[in-house]
């Protein structure tokens, strides 16, 4: 495999749910590896379907029309299931509450290691937990958490299985503050270390403060990508697009 | 002794006694049972609960009666009705039993009890034991979020009454179900 392979290409990617209109329309982008991506736009631009066809659910799991490609590291996500998929692209769903369905922190993390038969040792549960500021939650039930600790859990759970790519949808809708801030912050760590970082994102103070680069979506089609700072500059557009403008002085 | 050892005796104890109150046919035995199990639970939760639990076994005791008297036609209508009673019986002992059971064990024990079992079905129990409590509480949200629209359960009709929890209740769980169907795929569980 050359280096030109490495990443995440979308080619000419349209995608519609079982007879209805096309939610995403002929997008094609790169994601080079070690990236951390911002992907914003209003509700039902396409946001959350772009990120199921990151990993493979959509052609596998979500049923719909699939045009054009997407390649993860030279693989067509056609050619191999989620399972596969799933090792390279880590994914963290937009509710929290939904996201945990073991009776245990630390089950909830297992659960992955054991699917790809992984050591799940203690240790290295503590380290993950540790990893995500949950240090002594390993025997909690997920359910009993904040959201903001649920949303931790599944970034453990994902952060667990290693993956060169870490997925997140609209990972502070459900968040205080506070909470959001911890968790870009992990982010960011991972980012460093050399994870890439794809994240929909609605709130772009986040964005403009932690990602490099952004790409903005409007009723499917990507309208604005670039560096973080060259995309906020369009202000007129991000206007008309209904995207909140950043709040700069944080950067 | 260690929790597992505990835990894996409590299920011990709830299956022979499970057993033996299934093979009973004595109205002596089968009464006494429900009176022990009565007492224990009243000491160990509380008078209203137990009345709580009772409650739809009035409704399931009127149900074999009526079987039993008009249903049945083996037999004469004493040892019907014997019958019936000692069905109504085990039923109500077995429910106490059960209530007894999950009052002194955890979900977590019970989970971690039947690990012997094939992973894929231990699975499909602790994510069913592990939503239990969270529909419950899913169900209350909605039955607020209804009664402050003014829904209101003193109508006589069934139907009227129940829908407008039961359908968004459902919807719920049905959307939660596939978000975490797609969850466990992309944490690489392979179900084929």
């Amino acid at each position: 495999m050359t280096s030109i392979d490495m990443g995440i290409i979308l080619k000419n990617v349209s995608f519609a749910y079982g007879g209805s209109e096309k939610v995403l329309k002929d997008i094609s982008f790169s994601i080079l590896p070690g990236t951390f991506l911002g992907i914003a736009g209003s509700n039902g631009s396409g946001k959350s379907t772009l990120t199921y066809l990151l990993n493979g659910l959509i052609p596998h799991f979500i049923e719909g029309k699939l045009e054009g490609e997407v390649m993860i590291d030279g693989i067509a996500t056609s050619q191999k299931n989620v399972a596969y998929f799933s090792r390279k692209v880590g994914m963290v769903f937009q509710n929290p509450d939904f996201s945990t369905f073991n009776l245990t922190v630390r089950e909830e993390i297992q659960f992955g290691l054991r699917n790809y038969h992984i050591d799940e040792g203690k240790e290295k549960i503590d380290r993950i937990l540790q990893q995500v500021g949950l240090e002594g939650y390993a025997d909690r039930d997920p359910q009993s958490l904040s959201f903001g600790q649920k949303q931790k859990v599944s970034l453990a759970a994902v952060i667990a299985l290693d993956p060169a790519y870490i997925v997140l949808d609209e990972p502070s809708a459900m968040l205080d503050y506070r909470s959001s801030c911890e968790l870009y912050s992990i982010l960011r760590n991972l980012n460093k270390k050399g994870n890439t970082i794809i994240v929909v994102e609605h709130d772009t103070d986040f964005l403009y403060q932690f990602a490099e680069e952004v790409k903005v979506l409007n009723e499917g089609s990507v309208v604005l990508e670039g560096k973080t700072r060259d995309v906020f500059r369009k202000v007129r557009i991000l206007n008309k697009l209904g995207i909140k403008i950043p709040n700069k002085r944080k950067k | 002794m260690d929790s597992i050892t505990i835990a894996r005796l409590k299920l011990f104890v709830l299956v022979m006694m499970t057993v033996f109150i299934a093979s009973s046919h004595n109205l002596y035995v089968l009464s006494s049972a429900i009176f022990i199990l009565l007492a224990y639970l009243v000491f160990l939760l509380s008078g209203t609960q137990v009345l709580y639990r009772l409650k739809p076994m009035l409704y399931v005791f009127i149900l074999i009666l009526a079987i039993q008297i008009f249903l049945n036609s083996h037999g004469s209508l004493s040892i019907r009705i014997f019958q019936g009673l000692s069905a109504w019986l085990k039923l109500t002992t077995l429910s106490l039993l059960m209530l007894a059971y999950t009052a002194v064990s955890s979900v977590s024990e019970i989970a971690r009890v039947l690990s012997f079992l094939p992973r894929k079905i231990q699975l499909m129990l602790t994510i069913t034991l592990s939503l239990i409590p969270v529909i419950f509480k899913e169900a209350q949200k909605i039955y607020m979020a209804q009664n402050s629209r003014g829904y209101n359960t003193k109508s006589l009709n069934m139907i009227k009454n129940t829908f407008p929890i039961v359908i968004p209740l459902l919807h719920r769980i049905l959307h939660r179900s596939e978000q975490i169907a797609m969850i466990m795929q992309s944490r690489g569980f392979n179900d084929e």
